[in-house]
Parts: structure tokens; C-alpha cells; sequence
């Protein structure tokens, strides 16, 4: 029974133990001192050296207990925190005063300090002022001397917390006398040329005169006459004239009227009056020219001479030249005559024209009626016409001789047979059927028979045209005899010979007269003097007074102060010292550092990773139990 | 009298089957391999987006739980659990990975780090010389033999699985500076892993250099030679490869 009992009590003692037993470290711990330190950040190593050394000390000499060992240790928890510390603190008393106290409060919270300062605190209290303002104040000029009506009826006038103030002053007044002074400098009355510099002057001039109060200055005007030289021009009018004769008479009239005092004429240049000349003139040589301008030359008074000289070449015995030639070397030997003779030709030719045909036909061509034919002249010289029978027309551009119709028909009846026969109704004509006709122009052949008519010839300077009625034409035969040639000379000829061109502007100056002279003659001017009015001054009082009111006022006084913050990094240590007991023999005392848990570096303590119970223990006491019930239960049923 | 006796017989079969009953329960729930192993055979250098992604994600919904950031194996072993990860390095050590409070915890990453991106991975689990702790199975690398037979340590992210070589196993009781992150520069980190590897406990042959991306597991130890001390953590420090 007393095993059961003892299985009993273990049991208890093991259900009843603290869960938290089997962690080692942490059970037999607790604080031992804990507290907290705010020190400047950098003396946090200095005060962890005070723990230290506290953790030293208790370790050599508390470091037994009753049945354990104590260990302590110190942990540190620091936070860092600023603070803000005042220097340089001003304190500034505001010279102004104010009204209230809010108008105190107001400006402090206006004011900007100057960084680093930053404004502090402030204080505003209370100030009275005794205060006298003056009411009243003003000069009143006494009837008597001594003013003494005037200061008692001020007197009258005040209230408790007023005072009259006076002086009473001796002055003078003006009185009813008057006195006049003319403006003078040494004893002469100085007279003023115009009203303008009179007033000038009056209105800054201030006389003064003994026992008289100035009053004002007046302006005075007064005639004054002189002797003045006038010119001719002043006193005349026109002083210029176109005649130096005129000037004179003019002049002589002035001098018979008036006091002379100096005359003279004077000749002015009258551009409007100038002569000009220009022109170009020719001569034959140099000699001619400089006798001309020898001749033409003029004074500077004169005038002016501007000639510009050049030689050129000048033609004359200018005419055109004309001349028929039979041959091209006539001609050619005329011309060359000509320059031979001191000729220049200019523009000559010889030109090669028909002179008109000879009469000896050459050839021929028929042409039916019509009313207009057009023969060009390169093949046509002469055309026959052929109307009715019997007879002929026969036109060509100049008339024929008589030995040359005689030939025309000669060879036109050669050459108008056998084989080379154009014209079957023309053969062997005879001179007698022909009527001859010549020149561009109409020709009325109607008296040759009433089957003839007119016909005109006309030439476009290529061609031969022909217009007639086509019932006056049986037809027409237009044909080439031979042409005689001419030689035509034309062009104009000349001689040349060297000439001076003189080209000149003559200017032959204009002039007008000037009468200058001057005389004496009387002038009336007006002046001006200036006038001083002064009044006689007498004597008499003037009281001058002030009625002052006296009052408190209260006032409000501003005082503040400003500083350079300074913010500090301080350090708020939260410590704790613990004591760890351990059963003697545990523990590595011995090789201790003092440090304990606390651990300064920057890592942190390892995890408690060790773990312990006497779970053994607790087993062996659970398994004894039960054999030690099983027995018991056993034997007590085996006894019943 | 029978009938008193009766009713103690009774009680006494009651408190028996009670205390069974809670044992089993007891095994049950606080077995590790209960709530935390997985099963997954998870294949190395697969070119497929999806394929790691879709393995974690299949991994957070068995635990319902979107903390699970990767998933831990030992080669030539069948341990292959889930790594977690918490805004701090408390929850864990006492939360499983399905969020159920208990002292036993889970496998998790050191809230500091990025498990695709960092360079230096830390890994925490409970361990304990009673039960079977998450990682119990580190006080096996001890044994030089163990160590031979199981030098490579995999980590499969949702993008990649990496794989680790170990090159330091050893106890630390009062520098904790293997719990630093951040180097100013590529000799004070070679420095720094150099000097995690000069404490092995035994020779690894491992080059190191300042390139190296390494990965700690930490625990607490049970080793007998470090029973007096108060902090004695075994770290299996690895490098990838």
C-alpha cells in the first residue's frame, strides 16, 4: 500500500509540474533590475560599459545562491529619439506699442526670423501712458495789450481735465498810413523797356522801408523820346531799283529830306536778269577759234564765257552721181575718175539693166483667147496680138526704131517657120498688119475695126499682165527677142575737209541796285518804372493759446524670443539585468564572458533549439505504476 | 467489503487504461515522423518552371500553409522534411508546420534570409536526448562513418533544388558569430566560413572560397562533452556544389 501511495504522489508531482519546465533556459531565468537611461546616441557604448560592468560584478559577487548558481546577463533595447536644444536664444522687446492685444499677437505671428533662427515664445503685457492732446490751439490778436478779456473768456471754456496754455506776444500791425517809393539805383529811377520785364522784376522785389510794412508794387508806364538811326529801308520802303540812274535820283531825294548819316548804293547780282547765250559755232582753224574767244571774253563782274572745243571732218560738194555706161569697165572708170578727183562715193553701184530689145526675135509661143494673160519676163519681151485677119498689135515695153521692127519681123517670120513654127495664123507677116504699141499702160486699138478693143498692160515687177475682153483676142503669142544691155551708175559723192566746233554758254550777268543809307530821326518810347506802396506799422498783442486735454492710455507691449534649434540624436536604453539560476555543476561558469545573452553584434542570438524532460523518468514511473497496479490488482483478485 | 474491493479493482483498470491510452497518445502526436516528414521524390536539374514550384506548392497545401518556403533531404536517407519560414526565429520553435502550437516545432529558415537568393541559409530544429526531436538526426554526423555515407544535404526551392556539401561539423558553446549575414566584403565572408570550417571536428577535404554559397543547420547538442555547458549548439555547416 505505501508503494501505491508513493505511485500515487509521483504521478501528482509529474501531472502537476509546469508544462514549461522542460525548456531550460528560459524557467530558472528572471529580471533581476531593469530600467531606462536617454543618453546622447554617441554614449550608448559608454553606458553598455556601466551594464557590463555591473553584470561583472554581480557575477563575482552574487554569483552564489542557495543550492544554484546565479548567472546574470544584461539586455539592451535602444531607441533612438531627437531632441531639440536651444542655443544662441535672443530676447527681443518690441519697440512698438499696440492698441490691443490682439494686434500684439498678430504682428508676433507676422514676424519672420532670419534662418537658422526660429522664433520661441512671447509674452505681451500692459502699459499706461499718461497722454496730453492739445484740443484747441490758435493766435488771437488782443484788443488791449495786456489781452487780458481774451484769456478769461478761454478760461470759460475749459472743462476738468483741460488746461490753458498761452503767451501773449507784442507785435505790430499795419496801420492807415501809406508811402510810395519809386524803385531807384544810385538816385536814378530805373525805367523798364517793356511791361514783361517790369512785372518780372516787381513780382520777386521786396523792399523794405523803416516803421512801414510793405504792401505791394505797382508799374508805372511813361513816354520817353529819343534819337534813333533809321535806314532808308525803315523809313522809306523799297530800297532796291532795276537802274543804277533810278538808285541814284532815289537816293538824292532821301538825302534832301532827312539827317544823312551815311548813304551808298549797292550793286546786287539779279540772276533773273542774266543774258545768256549758246550756241555751236564751226571754223576753219585754230586761229579763228581763239580770235573768237578773245573777242567774246568777259569780266568776272560781266559775266561768264564756258566754250567747249572739238575737231571733226566735214563734208561738202555733196551731190548724187548718175551715169549709163555700154560696157561694166566704163562705168567702173568712172567711178574711179571720181576718186581720182578727191571724191569719197559713198553707196555707188553699177547696175546692169536692159535697155530695151533689139527687134531680132528669138522665140515664140501661142495662146488661145482669154481676158487676162500673165507672161513672166524671164520668157516674154514682146506679145502679139491676133484679132480677126489681117492684122497684127505688137506690144513692147520701149518703142522700136524703125531698122529694129524691120528686124522683129524678119526674124519672127524665121523663126515662126518650118519645124519650129508656134503660130500657124502668123507666118510671113509683114511689117505693114502691125500696129506698135509700148510702155505698162491701156491702149484703145478699137479704130483698127470693131473687133478691137482695149488692153492694158500692167507689170508686178516679175510679170507681164495682160487684160483686155477675150471677144477683142483671136489669141495671143508672147515671145523673147534679143535685149540690148546698159550700165547704170549710182550713189552720192563728196569731199571732206577738217573743221574746229566751238561750243559755247555766254552768261552776261543781270544786276540790281541797292540804296543803303541811314538818318538820324526822333522816336517816342514807353518805359516803365516801378512803384513801392508801404503802410506805417503800430504796436499791439497777440495772444497765443492751446487748451490741452490730459488722459491715460494703456498700451500693449510685445517681448519674444528666437533661437538656433539644434537637433540632437538621443538614445532611449531600455535595460534589463537577468538572473539565470542553475543547480551547481551546470553551467559553463568557468568560461563565462560576461557578456551572458546579450549579444552587440549585428546578428542575433541563435533559437533555443536545445529541448529536455525527464520523459525517461516519467515512463519509468508510468510503466512501474502499472506493473505495480497490475500486481496489486492481480493479488487482490486472486484473494477473492 | 466485496463490493468496496470491486470498485477499487475497477478504479485501478480505469487509471491503467487511462495512462495506456495517453501514452499512445503521447507517441502518436509527438512522434516526429508523424507531422513532419513528406513524401516526394524530388528529381535534380529539371528544366521545367513548373516542376519545383509545383512541388512546394503541393507541400504548402498538405500543410496548409503558405510558410513552407523549401524542403530539406539527406541523401542516402528518407529524411525529407519542410522548411518554414516566420517574420522571427520564434514561432517555429514552437509551431509545426501546421500551425499547431508545440513544443516539439518545426524545421525552419532564419527569417533573415531569402532561400533562392541569399548566399548563407541558416536552418533551425529542435533536438533532445529523450524523443525523437525534428533534428535528432543531426547528432548522427558525430560519426566520421555517418558523415561519409551522408556528406550531401539537398534543398528544393519553388525555382531549383540545390545541393549542399558539408565541410565543417562541430559544437559551438560562445562565439555565435555563424549567426551573421552581412560582410562588407568577400574576404572578411572567406574569413568568415574559413573559420566555421578550421572548427570541424574532423577533416571534410573541402576547398572553400569566397564564392561559396553555404548553408548551417543548427541544433542543439546532446554530445555528453558538452553537458556542463548552457549554450552548445552542433551546426553541419555545407557548402553548395
Amino acid at each position: 500500500m505505501k508503494k501505491f501511495k508513493l505511485f500515487i504522489f509521483t504521478l501528482l508531482i509529474c501531472m502537476v509540474l509546469p508544462k514549461n519546465i522542460m525548456a531550460l533556459e528560459k524557467d530558472f531565468c528572471s529580471v533581476f533590475d531593469k530600467g531606462n537611461e536617454v543618453v546622447d546616441v554617441n554614449a550608448v557604448n559608454d553606458y553598455e560599459n556601466v551594464l557590463i560592468q555591473r553584470v561583472n560584478d554581480l557575477n563575482e559577487n552574487n554569483g552564489k545562491g542557495y543550492l544554484v548558481t546565479y548567472r546574470y546577463s544584461y539586455d539592451m533595447n535602444i531607441n533612438k529619439v531627437t531632441d531639440e536644444e536651444k542655443t544662441n536664444i535672443e530676447n527681443i522687446k518690441v519697440e512698438d506699442n499696440f492698441n490691443s492685444y490682439d494686434d500684439a499677437l498678430a504682428y508676433y505671428n507676422n514676424i519672420v526670423v532670419q534662418l537658422p533662427f526660429v522664433k520661441g515664445g512671447y509674452k505681451i503685457s500692459t502699459l499706461d501712458i499718461p497722454v496730453v492732446t492739445t484740443e484747441e490751439s490758435g493766435s488771437i490778436e488782443c484788443n488791449s495789450l495786456d489781452c487780458s478779456n481774451e484769456i478769461e473768456q478761454l478760461n470759460k471754456k475749459l472743462s476738468d481735465n483741460q488746461q490753458l496754455n498761452y503767451s501773449i506776444v507784442p507785435v505790430q500791425v499795419e496801420g492807415t498810413e501809406k508811402e510810395y517809393v519809386v524803385y531807384k539805383v544810385n538816385d536814378e529811377v530805373v525805367l523798364f523797356n517793356t511791361m514783361e520785364e517790369a512785372n518780372e522784376f516787381a513780382n520777386t522785389y521786396v523792399p523794405t522801408l523803416n516803421g512801414y510794412s510793405f504792401v505791394v508794387n505797382t508799374i508805372n508806364p511813361i513816354s520817353v523820346t529819343n534819337k534813333v538811326n533809321k535806314t532808308y529801308k525803315d523809313l522809306i520802303g523799297n530800297n532796291v531799283f532795276d537802274t543804277y540812274d533810278e538808285a541814284v535820283s532815289k537816293l538824292n531825294e532821301f538825302n534832301a529830306n532827312y539827317d544823312v548819316t551815311s548813304k551808298k548804293i549797292i550793286s546786287i547780282r539779279d540772276e533773273s536778269k542774266d543774258i545768256i547765250d549758246s550756241d555751236v559755232l564751226t571754223f576753219n582753224t585754230m586761229e579763228e577759234v581763239n580770235e573768237w574767244i578773245s573777242e567774246n571774253k568777259l569780266s568776272s563782274d560781266e559775266g561768264i564765257l564756258e566754250t567747249e572745243i572739238t575737231s571733226e571732218k566735214e563734208k561738202y560738194d555733196e551731190s548724187t552721181i548718175s551715169g549709163e555706161f555700154s560696157s561694166q569697165a566704163l562705168a567702173e572708170n568712172y567711178l574711179e575718175q571720181l576718186k581720182n578727183d578727191g571724191y569719197v562715193v559713198s553707196n555707188g553701184k553699177i547696175t546692169q539693166v536692159s535697155d530695151g530689145i533689139t527687134g531680132q526675135v528669138l522665140s515664140g509661143k501661142s495662146f488661145p483667147s482669154a481676158s487676162e494673160y500673165v507672161f513672166a519676163t524671164d520668157n516674154t519681151n514682146f506679145i502679139l496680138i491676133k484679132q480677126g485677119s489681117g492684122h497684127f498689135a505688137v506690144w513692147t515695153e520701149k518703142p522700136l526704131t524703125d531698122d529694129e521692127k524691120n528686124l522683129f519681123v524678119e526674124s519672127y517670120n524665121t523663126v515662126n517657120s518650118g519645124n519650129n513654127k508656134f503660130d500657124g495664123s502668123t507666118t510671113n507677116i509683114n511689117i505693114s498688119e502691125i500696129t506698135w504699141i509700148d510702155g505698162y499702160k491701156s491702149f484703145d486699138l478699137s479704130d483698127l475695126g470693131n473687133n478691137w478693143g482695149v488692153y492694158e498692160f500692167t507689170s508686178d515687177g516679175e510679170n507681164i499682165i495682160l487684160s483686155c475682153d477675150s471677144s477683142k483676142v483671136s489669141h495671143v503669142i508672147r515671145g523673147f527677142a534679143q535685149e540690148d544691155i546698159k550700165y547704170v551708175v549710182s550713189g552720192t559723192k563728196y569731199k571732206e575737209r577738217d573743221v574746229y566746233k566751238v561750243k559755247y554758254n555766254k552768261v552776261i550777268y543781270g544786276y540790281k541796285y541797292e540804296i543803303d543809307a541811314t538818318a538820324l530821326v526822333d522816336e517816342i518810347t514807353t518805359k516803365y518804372q516801378i512803384s513801392s506802396e508801404f503802410v506805417k506799422m503800430e504796436n499791439a498783442s497777440k495772444l497765443n493759446y492751446s487748451i490741452d486735454t490730459s488722459y491715460i492710455n494703456t498700451v500693449y507691449k510685445l517681448e519674444y524670443t528666437k533661437y538656433v534649434p539644434v537637433i540632437k540624436e538621443m538614445a532611449s536604453i531600455d535595460w534589463v539585468i537577468i538572473r539565470c539560476e542553475y543547480p551547481y555543476g551546470n553551467g559553463d561558469v568557468n568560461n563565462y564572458d560576461g557578456n551572458g545573452n546579450g549579444n552587440n553584434s549585428d546578428y542575433p542570438n541563435p533559437p533555443q533549439t536545445g529541448f529536455d524532460m525527464n520523459l525517461s523518468m516519467i515512463i519509468y514511473v508510468l510503466f512501474g505504476g502499472i506493473l505495480l497496479i497490475s500486481y496489486k490488482a492481480c493479488k487482490l483478485i486472486r484473494n477473492n | 467489503m466485496i463490493n468496496r474491493k470491486k470498485g477499487v479493482i475497477y478504479l485501478v483498470i480505469l487509471v491503467i487504461g487511462i495512462l495506456i491510452f495517453g501514452l499512445i497518445y503521447w507517441y502518436w502526436n509527438y512522434s516526429s515522423g508523424n507531422y513532419l516528414y513528406i513524401d516526394v521524390d524530388i528529381k535534380n536539374d529539371i528544366d521545367d518552371a513548373n516542376y519545383y514550384k509545383d512541388i512546394i506548392n503541393e507541400a504548402r497545401n498538405k500543410y496548409n500553409n503558405n510558410d513552407v518556403k523549401g524542403i530539406l533531404e539527406i541523401e542516402n536517407s528518407d529524411y525529407i522534411v519542410p522548411i518554414m519560414q516566420s517574420s522571427d526565429n520564434d514561432y517555429y520553435l514552437n509551431h509545426t508546420p501546421n500551425n499547431e502550437e508545440s513544443f516539439m516545432g518545426s524545421i525552419y529558415l532564419d527569417y533573415r534570409v531569402d532561400i533562392d537568393r541569399s548566399k548563407k541559409l541558416l536552418i533551425y530544429g529542435h533536438n533532445s536526448s529523450n524523443v525523437d526531436m525534428p533534428f535528432s538526426i543531426l547528432e548522427e554526423f558525430y560519426d566520421k562513418d555517418y558523415y561519409e555515407n551522408h556528406k550531401f544535404i539537398a534543398i528544393t526551392t519553388s525555382t531549383t533544388k540545390k545541393r549542399y556539401e558539408i565541410f565543417s561539423v562541430y559544437v559551438e558553446t560562445s562565439d555565435f558569430s555563424y549567426m551573421d549575414i552581412t560582410f562588407d566584403s568577400d574576404s572578411e565572408y572567406l574569413d568568415h566560413i574559413e573559420k566555421l570550417k578550421s572548427k570541424s571536428m574532423y577533416d571534410t577535404d573541402v576547398t572553400l572560397s569566397s564564392n561559396d554559397e553555404i548553408l548551417i543547420l543548427q541544433t542543439c547538442s546532446e554530445h555528453p562533452d558538452y553537458r556542463n555547458y548552457q549554450k552548445k549548439y552542433l551546426l553541419i555547416i555545407l557548402r553548395r556544389v
